[in-house]
């Protein structure tokens, strides 16, 4: 097995338990992870695997329901990424002159900022909901996109097949929907995938300082930051969404990946 | 009667280089460097040079898929030179292209059918079936079956790749088609059948081609009249039999004598041209005869000035551009002539299986 084929496979099985953690949560999770307990802070027993937070309510139950979120945050974070990224870098790609100048240096100036710090400001002006949090990471993330884009399209477009689309007589956005984009789009989907890993992985950060969704929501970023004050109680109370954090961002890292 | 194409002092240069603070190019590329040719309807004007000499810049300028940076290009009568948008793109069906990769120049995604159908889908010619019915037609044509339409480009060979190539071009019934190398990335077994489909085309649509080839074997066989081009320019163009028969060009001999000879024992040829040192590129094109570094019979007037066009007493339609053009000596074809042995042959071999072919079958 090649290292390739190791790595899909790694990804694929780390992703599809975690679709499956999230899918199923409401049947497989042993309590309502919203639900307070008496018992505050215990450490993990045959009641509770991982234990229970300081408000009594079950770690096991909040993970697995935080895949939830995760998965709806990075794929559609991913998507708003590609809805922005793609035609601006198929435009960047194909244009020459002023109107390539332009978009590059746009380009260049969103690439320049830290993520992470230009998604706190702008979370903190728009305020933490599901729909913003999908859409300010989606704004942060998509130069990566574009960049990647408009490499593949500078490449493609002096390949004798595109010559010939011209030489026949198609127009740019022709050439571009029905010659460029199909041959880019499998590189698109990878990147889409290290996308999901990325946003997610964001996403975490945010919760973690503190602009993850609102309690009582089960947010992975937010859990392993107020599991913090009570790591010598119980350890498992940051660990475990933090280790689905990175398992979740290690798989989609893994897919795309190995795609190209 | 008006030539179908016409190129006036056609030039492309390229700015290279520059620092990272200065605006001013460090270098020109003068790649194609005032060309003038025509191509008459119905001819083949053959083009030969070796690579870096600019030729396929000049086929990617005749067809206005880059722009010249000085000259004027007609087609048909008409100023093409500065023709943008939608103006150009109303004339690409006149003017068509066979590429030198038949492996890079197929869309990998589409299906031979969609390739077929795209010019006359961009162009709003016919409908959805019309144009399926064109496709049919199309591929007997170069030589394909009706099955292979809606097959990819990789489930083929090079040879019927560019086959392929040679239907799209054919596709909007141009009248011109450049084929830019059509067989050069070719196995030889093939090359011959390609050039023979190209021939045959042209006796049944009066297609004019503009040929461009690196190897002077190949060029005889299908061109009318051909041009030798060094360095962005060409120094030599003549009706084909005289070219071959009368080359009055050093370049042009040199490349004559250079055609591979399959004799081992006419290896060292006394008359094959001296290894001097290689032709400075594009970049650095020299004083006076942009051929002198490398030719046997340069004097001192080749350093200082550079000839133009000239043409040949007694012959029509020869010209060359040499200031020693007079007083090279008489022409001695390498032995084993006529000087295309291999080519020749393999295209002779075709024709000859092609008679047979047809007669039996």
């Amino acid at each position: 097995m090649t290292a390739r084929r190791f790595r899909l496979g790694l990804g694929v099985a780390l992703v599809a338990i975690i679709a499956l953690a999230g899918l199923l949560a409401p049947w497989i999770a042993p309590f309502d992870p919203n639900a307070s307990g008496a018992d505050v802070l215990s450490g993990a027993t045959a009641t509770h695997w991982m234990g229970t937070d300081d408000l009594g309510r079950d770690v096991y139950s909040r993970v697995l329901h935080g895949a939830r979120i995760s998965l709806l945050v990075g794929p559609l974070a991913a998507l708003v990424t590609a809805i922005i990224g793609v035609p601006f870098g198929l435009l960047a790609g194909y244009a020459r002159g002023r109107l390539n100048q332009f978009l590059v240096q746009v380009m260049d100036l969103f690439i320049a900022l830290p993520n992470l710090v230009l998604a706190l400001i702008i979370t903190v002006m728009v305020g933490a909901t599901l729909l913003n949090i999908v859409l300010v990471l989606g704004i942060v993330m998509w130069p990566e996109m574009a960049r990647l884009v408009r490499g593949q399209v500078m490449s493609l477009r002096e390949t004798p097949f595109i010559e010939a689309a011209r030489s026949i007589g198609c127009k740019p956005s022709r050439i571009l929907a029905f010659h460029i984009w199909p041959n880019i789009m499998r590189i698109v989907a990878a990147q889409m995938a290290i996308a999901v890993s990325a946003a997610i992985f964001t996403a975490a950060s945010l919760g973690f300082l503190g602009l993850g969704l609102p309690p009582p929501a089960a947010d992975w970023g937010s859990m392993v930051q107020s599991g913090f004050d009570y790591l010598s109680l119980n350890p498992l109370l940051s660990l475990a969404p933090g280790a689905a954090v990175a398992l979740t961002v290690l798989g989609f890292y893994l897919v795309g990946r190995s795609v190209e | 009667m008006t030539p179908l194409l016409e190129a006036i002092d056609l030039a492309r240069h390229y700015p290279v280089g520059g620092g990272l603070f200065s605006r001013k190019p460090a270098g020109l590329v003068r790649a194609v460097d005032g060309v003038s040719f025509t191509v008459a309807k119905g001819e083949t004007l053959g083009l030969v040079g070796e690579s870096g000499c600019g030729k396929s810049t000049l086929a990617r300028l005749t067809l206005r898929l880059i722009d010249p940076t000085a000259g004027t290009l007609r087609f048909e009568g008409q100023d093409i030179t500065r023709l943008e948008g939608e103006a150009m793109r109303r004339l690409r069906p006149r003017m068509q292209m066979v590429f030198q990769d038949p492996f890079a120049s197929l869309n990998p995604r589409m299906t031979v059918a969609e390739i077929l159908a795209e010019p006359l889908l961009v162009h709003g010619i016919g409908d959805a079936r019309q144009r399926r019915a064109r496709v049919e037609a199309l591929l007997p044509m170069v030589g394909l079956a009706s099955h292979h339409a809606d097959r990819k480009p990789h489930e083929f060979s090079g040879g019927q790749r560019q086959r392929i190539g040679i239907a799209r071009a054919l596709a909007v019934e141009p009248s011109l088609i450049v084929c830019d190398e059509p067989v050069s990335a070719l196995d030889v077994s093939i090359q011959a059948q390609v050039v023979n489909l190209l021939k045959d085309l042209q006796a049944r649509l009066g297609l004019s081609y503009l040929f461009i080839a690196h190897d002077l074997a190949v060029v005889r066989h299908v061109a009318d009249r051909v041009a030798v081009m060094v360095l962005g320019r060409i120094m030599e163009v003549a009706p084909a039999e005289d070219l071959y028969a009368r080359p009055s060009h050093p370049y042009t001999r040199m490349l004559l004598a250079a055609v591979p000879r399959p004799d081992p024992a006419q290896r060292h040829l006394p008359s094959a041209a001296p290894a001097t040192a290689d032709l400075p590129g594009p970049l650095s094109i020299p004083q006076g005869c942009r051929f002198h570094p490398r030719c046997p019979m340069a004097v001192e007037p080749c350093r200082r000035e550079e000839p133009g066009l000239q043409p040949l007493a007694g012959a029509p339609g020869h010209l060359t551009a040499c200031w020693r053009a007079a007083e090279l000596p008489a022409w001695m074809p390498p032995p084993q002539a006529p000087p295309a042995p291999a080519a020749a042959r393999r295209l002779a071999l075709y024709a000859e299986r092609r008679d047979q072919a047809r007669d039996s079958g």
